[in-house]
């Protein structure tokens, strides 16, 4: 099994960096730039518009600034010296073998273009609010699509299946930023239950994350558990509505699938209890896809919503997602897919190792 | 009674009000641009309350553009918790010289003032001086080609770190824009580039010594940087380094309420600066501290009024109005920003020949009912604009306006030889007479592309306003000259429109708008960073404008810009549609909101602000 991950790991490398370079020249090539905020100003001139573009790197050529993006190119020399970092030896080395010191390669994601802070300060705020609202949602509608699909399943064609079936195909096409907003207008404006947004209580709570939140959170732990809560709630609904319905139809499916097998009816001619039959007979062999599916989804929890963070104004990675598009701040655009790129790829890894740990037939020795 | 006086910021309006013109979203608009100009606004002395402002010989000679009229109601309590105010967009920088949307602008204002501001009534009051400087007063002389100004700092006054405010600040504030490795100042280097001398001799008396006569001196050193603060990080450094978000504690301040935590998309923290009495000893601050707090749309920022979350919501207009009714205490104030039809003379001429020009904008300009867009299509919460300037401006005057008046239009293209086909739509010399309308996707300005249509066929012009023409993205309509094609349609940098309606900002400050009316501002030349999409070009006006901007005597400006705004009418250069309303929801216990529709914002009296038990 270690050898097998450590050879998804090593192949994985060449496809991340295949999807980073493709995404940096899709990102490049899309008309506009940030420097396009300058265009209709008429107090900055060329030059100064120039220099803004020299700064950012954004003179160079697609392959030099990607390079430099990378970290195997030296942002200070020009020419074939771009390769050779300050301590001259290869600039892709670690800098503690004498390379350089920029890039991802060193860890380096650079500066938001758009309010100039460290990529790493930026995308790093943003985990943690986007896995509390992506985790509670995830969790809650995992566990209800799990729970709905498989009785569904069981009495197909039942009262509750059809019922559910509406439910699931009417979550399924509800737009979230309509669903987002009829929570709003109707909880948070009109019957005022709850607050219309952000993830804690202005006047009565520090800043989220920061020593003093932490502190808070030490001192009132109830009012500070109560106030998170009180702010989750519609965002959560509305994750869970829209997001339920496509994994209870899979579960159903699945559930369905396993239980017209052949070892589930012999298992019933043999007078296993049915509810063994459900759990440990077809429930187990139906998990497969299930946790395939389950697996695509992890990345969510980091990656975040776009449309329902930005109406809660959740500040999460779906929000600075949506933001840095429209700044056009590639450095942590470029932060955020690589994520999502990593996350995907080592989801898929997971996925495939609990094949193992579900189906004793598969083996990966 | 505490007076009130607040930043003028206006520089860095620049960019800023770029956003607001283009309304709520975060898409740059021409306005911006225009926008910028405010800087040259700013200041004079404020009302009975600051010592300053009445106190100013200069209100009684020339046009009345000091002297506010501005009375505060005392603050009479003191809350326990801090003021909240609402936004939905979130700030790029902290350092309002950066700053490229109104938010930035907003953000700094409570926590770094200029040395002259503009009060709600657009009266210009010292913030950090004891008068403001004109010639009336002795405090501009003209020498030659060039010009002195002398800013008379108030004597005491502290920054936040308890160092004292001087002359030496203002020279490390124009030495730090001038320099070599100062990169994206949104208001550029205008006037600071005339800027030949600073005299720091004395601690107060700011003798600033310019190589050539600058009109918008009222707007420079908005803000005022801390000299000592500004030489900590290294010029380059300062777009990501001064004033950091990451860090904003470590900043030096001068205004009521100075930054403490910053979370992106979701608050801004503010305390009181301890040193706020030395500029204005008369202050009592109402609030023990204030926060901005960023919803992620307008929408949740509206639902948040209702669940009481904040105590007052800007960066809303005229288009929120119907989606705020039944709240309480909705405030709207007429701003500065105007709604246009803009004509394009390139183009015109091109198709339909010079001759024919004069004639042609005319018609449209009689064929267009305004009343058509402010009341059906914007359901009445603006009026009609007969003029591009806001009746607040101190040079605003009142000029004929081009009503609606098809038959008249009717008669001019008849008259021209214009002669309508089969269709309805004119021809002349087997040329049709079709106009291509360009406006963005925003709703009311698509909405209103079937309504030109309409207008515009009861006299003969067929309005082309389906695509590529007709309601385009901001990018498009706005994009610049590297980042659109040449003959990409509805392009205003590249002039590939007929008629365009957005948003444009009328600054305080009249030479903000030079760059958009003078021959030099018609962006086809390099470095295409000219704002005179109209591609407005007569000598007479170039006379005009040059006139504004080589004056310091405001009566002389004042008459230049009575003469433009004549001309302005006359010759159709646009066709002002209707003024935006900047709207608020607020408190009903908020006491001393007033708006300000310069670029000092809403916030230009925080300081003043207080709830009522």
């Amino acid at each position: 099994m270690s050898r097998y991950i450590v050879r998804r790991v090593i192949g994985a490398i060449p496809v991340l960096f295949l999807i980073s370079f493709m995404i940096y020249g899709i990102l490049l090539i899309a008309p506009g730039g940030p420097e396009a905020r300058f265009a209709q100003n008429p107090k900055i001139t060329a030059g100064q518009i120039e220099a803004f573009r020299k700064r950012w790197g954004l003179d160079q050529p697609l392959p030099i600034q990607y390079c430099r993006w990378l970290g195997a190119c030296n942002p200070d020399n020009t020419g074939l010296a771009v390769f050779i970092s300050d301590q001259g030896l290869p600039n892709f080395l670690p800098s503690f073998l004498g390379g350089g010191d920029n890039g991802i390669l060193h860890g380096d994601l650079g500066f938001s273009i758009k309010d100039g802070r460290p990529v790493t300060v930026v995308i790093g705020e943003r985990i943690l609010p986007t896995f509390i609202l992506a985790g509670t949602a995830w969790v809650i509608w995992l566990t209800i699509a799990l729970l709905a699909g498989m009785y569904q399943a069981v009495r197909r064609y039942g009262l509750f299946d059809s019922v559910m079936t509406v439910v699931s195909y009417v979550g399924l096409a509800l737009p979230t930023f309509w669903l987002g907003i009829m929570l709003l207008t109707l909880f948070a404006s009109g019957l005022k239950w709850f607050p219309a947004g952000g993830m804690f209580s202005s006047r009565d709570v520090p800043i989220f994350g920061t020593p003093e939140y932490w502190a808070f959170i030490g001192q009132q732990p109830v009012f500070a558990f109560v106030d998170l809560v009180k702010h989750l709630v519609l965002p959560v609904i509305t994750l869970v509505a829209v997001s339920i319905a496509g994994d209870s139809r899979f579960v159903r499916a699945a559930m369905l699938d396993s239980l017209g097998q052949d070892y589930v009816r012999t298992a019933r001619a043999k007078g296993v209890p049915e509810r063994s039959v459900v759990m440990k007979h077809a429930f187990r062999n139906a998990l497969l896809p299930i946790v395939t599916n389950i697996g695509l989804e992890i990345p969510f929890l980091f990656t975040g919503a776009i449309v329902t963070e930005t109406i809660f104004s959740w500040p999460g990675m779906g929000r600075l997602s949506i933001e840095a598009t429209n700044a056009y701040d590639y450095p942590v655009l470029m932060g955020v897919l690589l994520i999502a790129a990593l996350l995907t790829v080592f989801a898929n890894l997971l996925a495939d190792v609990l094949y193992a740990l579900v189906d004793p037939r598969i083996s990966y020795g | 009674m505490s007076l009130t006086r607040r930043r003028s910021l206006g520089l860095l309006a620049t960019a800023a009000l770029l956003v607001s013109a283009c309304g709520g979203s975060a898409t740059p608009s021409p306005s911006a641009a225009a926008a910028s100009v405010a800087p040259a606004s700013v200041a004079p002395a404020s009302a009975a309350a600051s010592p300053s402002a009445a106190a100013s010989p200069s209100a009684a000679a020339g046009p009345s553009i000091t002297g506010t009229a501005y009375q505060a109601v005392p603050v009479a309590n003191v809350a326990t918790k801090p003021l909240v105010v609402a936004e939905w967009q979130s700030p790029d920088t902290f350092n309002p010289y950066y700053a490229q949307a109104n938010v930035d602008i907003e953000m700094a204002t409570p926590a770094l003032l200029g040395l002259i501001n503009t009060a709600n009534d657009l009266k210009y009051f010292g913030d950090m001086v004891t008068e403001v400087p004109l010639v009336s007063n002795g405090d501009v002389v003209t020498t030659g080609t060039g010009m002195t100004v002398n800013y008379k700092l108030k004597p005491g006054m502290k920054w936040s770190d308890g160092s004292a405010i001087t002359c030496k600040d203002v020279e490390a504030t124009w030495k730090w824009q001038m320099d070599k490795d100062q990169v994206g100042l949104a208001g550029g280097t205008i006037g600071y580039e005339n800027i030949t001398a600073v005299d720091t001799s004395t601690a107060t008396n700011c003798l600033v010594t310019f190589n050539a006569v600058y009109e918008g001196y009222l707007g420079l050193f908005s803000p005022l940087l801390p000299a000592a603060y500004i030489a900590t990080v290294p010029v380059k450094d300062a777009p990501t380094k001064l004033y950091p978000l990451t860090n904003l504690k470590s900043g030096v301040y001068s205004g009521p309420y100075i930054p403490t935590d910053y979370k992106a998309d979701a608050q801004l923290n503010y305390t009181v600066n301890p040193n706020y009495l030395t500029i204005h000893p008369e202050a009592k601050l109402g609030f023990p501290g204030m926060i901005f707090k960023i919803y992620g749309s307008a929408d949740a920022m509206k639902a948040g009024y209702d669940a009481g979350e904040y105590d007052l919501a800007m960066d809303m207009n005229m288009s929120d109005i119907p989606s705020l009714q039944g709240k309480n205490n909705v405030l709207a104030k007429d701003g500065t920003t105007y709604e246009q039809l803009s004509i394009n003379n390139a183009t015109l001429t091109k198709k339909f020949g010079a001759a024919d020009l004069s004639t042609i904008k005319q018609a449209i300009a009689l064929g267009i009912n305004k009343s058509d867009i402010t009341g059906r299509v914007l359901g009445g919460t603006v009026d009609p604009a007969a003029n591009n300037v806001s009746p607040l401006y101190w040079y605003h005057v009142d000029v004929p306006a081009n009503a609606f008046d098809p038959a008249k239009a009717n008669s001019l293209l008849d008259a021209a030889g214009w002669v309508a086909g089969a269709d309805g739509i004119r021809a002349k010399n087997g040329v049709k007479l079709a106009l291509n309308f360009c406006t963005t996707t925003r709703a009311y300005r698509a909405d209103s592309l079937s309504v030109y249509a309409s207008n515009m066929k009861a006299i003969g012009i067929q309005a082309n306003i389906s695509a590529p023409y007709g309601a385009v993205t901001s990018t498009v309509l706005f994009g610049g000259w590297d980042a659109e094609a040449a003959d990409t349609p509805c392009n205003l940098i590249h002039g590939t429109y007929d008629v365009g309606m957005f948003a444009w900002v009328s600054p305080l400050d009249p030479l903000g708008s030079y760059n958009v009316y003078t021959c030099g501002g018609i962006p086809d030349a390099a470095p295409h960073n000219g704002q005179n999409d109209t591609r407005t070009c007569d000598p007479a006006v170039d006379a005009i404008w040059n006139a504004v901007k080589g004056n310091v005597d405001f009566a002389k400006v004042g008459d230049a810009m009575a003469q433009w705004q004549q001309y302005y009418n006359k010759n159709v250069v646009e066709i002002p549609l209707f003024l935006w309303k900047d709207v608020y929801l607020v408190n009903p216990k908020l006491q001393n909101v007033t708006g300000n529709p310069t670029t000092s914002g809403v916030l230009w009296n925080v300081q003043d602000w207080w709830l009522q038990p």
